[in-house]
Formats: structure tokens, C-alpha cells, sequence
């Protein structure tokens, strides 16, 4: 790990200075970005020939149901399990629960009867 | 000089004395009283004497001739102590104002308190803090700045340095026109309490560090507290800052290697590493070293404070916290309050705006402390890291993604912007 991250594919954009977690504007005047011979910041760390880490792009969290989409997904999978059908996943749901109806219908499987 | 003895009927119009007598005003009555207002003085001989120069004390002298003759006034400041407080370049010199740290210190570099900050090279290990103590109390002062050298360094490293900074934007020194003709000088006033008798120095230096003013001072008896003023004349050429920007350098050298130093004392160099003078004390030559310094004021002009007015021009609290804020500000995050329903289930990625108390000098590096949180819609506290956007000089705004079921900010964690010079 290096000692900044990037917080964008290009600069100038924030740095994260990893040691503390501290988010570094991209502004000369700002000590932390472009320090001096006494206190280097960043752009004299990097003068040094460092490089700083790549942005990582935030992961895409997992969706979680609230207590009543709970209920629903679960009253949804016995209606599936009385059905003979798979059960469906909480991607597919939470998708279901975001979809028109007409895109419902391509998601999710025929109902026998 | 006889008694006035004004005619007891007098007519409009009427004068006295008649005829007039040389250096007495001659009244004239306007119905009402006896008046000077349009009269003149009858030519005397002109005074056979220079006026007196002002003194610390005031003189009356007996001549019957002009009145600043041989009258001497006491030598006082043309400004008055409040209004040469309010034109203080510099900031925090009582020390009162220490939002990082209190009174908790450092032994490696960095900011001590608001405004002051500790610079050093060498194998010596120098504690320093500000003190919240009754050390000063008789000179007005209760904060000051306090080092003393766990690990002592007896002989200095060419390169070796140990000295306080503090930094004066360009916007607080651009009055002074430094960089020109018309360069404006400056009084330096503080107090020392230094455990080791002797010369100690400091310096003066542009933000472009190609100049610089070395200046000296003495400690004349060990542990005692002694007030030390230094004018220092305008610097008339070099770049000097007068935005955002350090505009003035200031360095109390605690010990130096000669790297740093300069044997050229009072005069303005081009040299810009000089930290003090090459004479300069060694204050971490032993553990028992201790080097105390509060009550700093840098003015302009060539007229300092007396020892007993120098507590009286520091800026009060409020007014320093202010003016610190400018570089350095610490604050807490929000709590989010509603009724009458509850966010949509599924945010998972939410942004607050902050406001700064006081705007800052430049864009500032904003750090988070640990234990940041958030509710969820089952109304369990969840703890986050938050990043930081749109951080400008008003304020910023704080992020939390990943997060699930987002339902409500809670006040866990605190944040630091830090816009420092």
C-alpha cells in the first residue's frame, strides 16, 4: 500500500493519505497537498518518483430486504415452493420489486394454473 | 504671566488687556464672555530654545515663553493597546487556543497548539507542549509553550535543528509592504523563561524562503521570566505574500546545527535555511534543558508594549479561536432528525453538507475520527467509514456508501479539517 490513494481515474482529485484516513483537496495551497522543505506533502512525495494507489471504484453493496420486503420475499417463495417452482433469489426479487410489470413478467417464471 | 482682570462692564467688542502684551492672547467680549476666538497672539520673540524631546518622564520647565518649549511628555505609544492589539499580525501568541492536542504535546514534528509549530532534525527527543499553568500567571499569562529534552543531544549535527514555527498568511502581513520601497518595520514582544542562560535567535523569512533576518536575544538569568522586545526594519525587496499564502516566516530556534544558522545578525539576507544565529544556545544539551516562550506579538511599526501592557494586547479567546479556525477546525457529525414516516427501505449510499464555522484559508485536508454511524431502517446503529467530497473553503460534504438501509445519520463520529500553513 502506498502512502496516498487516489479517489479518481485522473488528477488533480483528492488524495487519501493512507496512514490516517485523511481526504487531501487538490489545492496548492493546502500544506498536505503541496508542502514545503520542512513538512513535504503530497506533490513532493510524489516528485520523489512515488506513485500513488489507483482509484478502486466502491464495491456495489448486497441487497438487503427491509423487514417488510422480508415478508413479501418470503410469502413469495412459498407461493413458488407451493408452485413446484425454484425459489427466487433476493437479486431477482429486489429487481422484480423495481421493475414494470411488463418486465416482471420476463423475470420471473410462469405460474402454473 | 499677571492675573486676568477683566473690566467689570465690559461693551461688545471691547478688548483687554489694552494695549496688548507681548505673548498673552488679548481677549475680545462678544456679549456674553471674554473670548480668544479669532484673536492672535501678540508676536513675541521667538523661543531661545529647542523643544525637549519626549522622555519616560515628564518634565515641566519654567520658561514664560511657548508651552512646548521646555515642556517634555512621557514617551507613550501613539496607538492605544487595544487598537495595537487588533493589528497583531501574528496569532495565538498567549498560547490560549489548542484544539488538537490541549495540553497533551509532541516530541516529533508538528503543530503543539493553534499557530505554532515544532521543526526538528537531530537524535535529541524534545517534549514540548503548551502548558496550561500558573508559571506566568504574574505576567498575565496562563498558557505558554514548554520543551524540555527527554533524550538530550549535546552536540549539534550540521544539519541538526530544533526550533518553533509560526506561519503568517500573507493577507495578515501584506499591510506591512515588504517587497517595496515603502517596506513598513515590525516589533517583535514576547517572554522567555529558559532554563539555560545565554543567546538564543530566531529569524524572519519569506515564503519563498530567498529571504531572511536573523535577530538575537539574551537570557539573562536561568528560570527567570524576562520580556524581550526586537524591531526588525521592513524588508524592501524579495517576494512577499500577500494572499493565502505564508507570508512570513517566523523561527525561535531551540538549538541548531550550522546548516541552519547564520553568523549575519541583523541585516536582511538572501539566505532562506536560516533558522537563527550561528551563536545560538544549545537548549537540548541536557535533559534538565528547558526552553519556555508565551506571550508572542508581532507588530507593526517600531513601538512595542511595555511588560506590563503585553498581556493586555493578546486578543481574547474568542476572538483567537476565531481567527485559529481559519486553519484548523474540529466538528462533529451530524444527527438527522424526522417524523411523520421513515426513508425508503434500500439507500444504501447517503451525503450530508457541512458548513464551516469560519471559512478557510485554502481547501483543508479533512481527517475522520473513528466510530461514525448510521441507523438502519431496524433502528441498529451501524458503524461506517465516511469519505469526504466537495470539500471547498465554506465547508464539505461527508459520504457514506455500502451502507444498508440507511435510515438516519447518528452523532458518533467527529471530523478535522485542517487548512494550515
Amino acid at each position: 500500500m502506498a502512502d496516498y490513494q487516489l479517489t479518481a481515474h485522473e488528477e488533480p482529485c483528492t488524495v487519501i493519505r493512507t496512514s490516517d484516513g485523511a481526504g487531501i483537496p487538490p489545492d496548492m495551497a493546502n500544506r498536505d497537498y503541496n508542502g514545503d522543505q520542512f513538512s513535504p506533502g503530497y506533490i513532493q512525495w510524489k516528485q520523489a518518483g512515488n506513485t500513488a494507489d489507483p482509484y478502486v471504484e466502491p464495491p456495489t453493496p448486497e441487497p438487503v430486504p427491509t423487514p417488510e420486503q422480508q415478508i413479501l420475499f418470503d410469502h413469495e417463495n412459498r407461493v413458488l415452493a407451493l408452485e413446484g417452482q425454484p425459489p427466487i433469489s433476493v437479486e431477482d426479487f429486489v429487481a422484480k420489486a423495481t421493475r414494470t410489470p411488463a418486465a416482471q413478467r420476463k423475470v420471473l417464471p410462469k405460474r402454473k394454473g | 504671566m499677571a492675573a486676568l482682570d477683566f473690566p467689570a462692564s465690559p461693551a461688545i467688542g471691547d478688548k483687554y488687556p489694552v494695549p496688548a502684551v507681548a505673548g498673552q492672547p488679548q481677549y475680545t467680549y462678544d456679549g456674553v464672555k471674554w473670548t480668544t476666538v479669532g484673536a492672535q497672539v501678540t508676536t513675541a520673540a521667538p523661543a531661545t530654545a529647542l523643544p525637549l524631546m519626549d522622555a519616560a518622564t515628564a518634565v515641566v520647565g519654567t520658561a514664560t515663553k511657548y508651552a512646548r518649549e521646555d515642556h517634555v511628555h512621557p514617551r507613550i505609544p501613539a496607538a492605544p493597546v487595544d487598537a495595537l492589539a487588533y493589528s497583531g499580525l501574528q496569532f495565538n501568541g498567549s498560547m490560549s487556543v489548542s484544539q488538537e492536542l490541549g495540553d497533551t504535546g509532541r516530541s516529533t514534528q508538528g503543530y503543539i497548539c493553534d499557530g505554532w509549530l515544532f521543526v526538528k532534525t537531530g537524535t535529541a527527543v524534545e517534549t514540548i507542549l503548551r502548558l496550561t499553568d500558573p508559571l506566568f500567571d504574574y505576567c498575565g499569562f496562563s498558557n505558554l509553550l514548554y520543551g524540555q529534552a527527554g533524550t538530550a543531544q549535546p552536540t549539534m549535527g550540521a544539519g541538526d535543528y530544533y526550533a518553533l514555527f509560526h506561519y503568517i498568511e500573507g493577507y495578515r502581513i501584506s499591510r506591512l509592504a515588504w517587497g517595496t520601497a515603502g517596506a513598513q518595520p515590525i516589533t517583535l514582544g514576547f517572554w522567555t523563561s529558559h532554563s539555560k542562560p545565554g543567546l538564543y535567535s530566531g529569524s524572519i523569512r519569506n515564503g519563498a524562503y530567498d529571504r531572511s533576518y536573523v535577530f538575537t536575544y539574551t537570557q539573562n538569568t536561568a528560570y527567570t521570566h524576562e520580556y524581550k522586545t526586537i524591531t526588525i526594519p521592513g524588508c524592501p525587496d524579495g517576494v512577499w505574500a500577500s494572499n493565502n499564502t505564508p507570508g512570513m516566516r517566523i523561527s525561535l530556534a531551540i538549538a541548531l546545527g550550522t546548516t541552519n544558522s547564520s553568523s549575519t545578525v541583523g541585516s536582511w539576507t538572501t539566505n532562506g535555511s536560516a533558522l537563527g544565529a550561528t551563536a545560538q544556545v544549545n537548549c537540548v544539551s541536557t535533559t534538565t534543558d528547558l526552553f519556555r516562550l508565551t506571550g508572542f506579538v508581532v507588530l507593526p511599526g517600531i513601538a512595542a508594549p511595555t511588560a506590563a501592557q503585553s498581556p493586555l494586547i493578546m486578543r481574547p479567546y474568542d476572538q483567537e479561536l476565531v481567527t485559529c479556525q481559519r486553519y484548523f477546525e474540529k466538528g462533529a457529525e451530524s444527527q438527522t432528525y424526522y417524523s411523520g414516516g421513515t426513508p425508503p427501505a434500500g439507500i444504501t449510499t447517503a451525503y450530508e453538507a457541512v458548513r464551516f464555522s469560519v471559512a478557510k484559508r485554502a481547501g483543508p485536508t479533512m481527517t475522520p475520527t473513528t466510530g461514525w454511524q448510521y441507523y438502519n431502517t431496524s433502528d441498529g446503529t451501524v458503524v461506517f467509514t465516511p469519505t469526504f467530497t466537495n470539500v471547498s473553503t465554506d465547508g464539505f460534504s461527508f459520504v457514506g456508501s455500502g451502507m444498508t438501509n440507511w435510515k438516519a445519520w447518528y452523532p458518533g463520529g467527529s471530523w478535522i479539517a485542517d487548512a494550515r500553513l
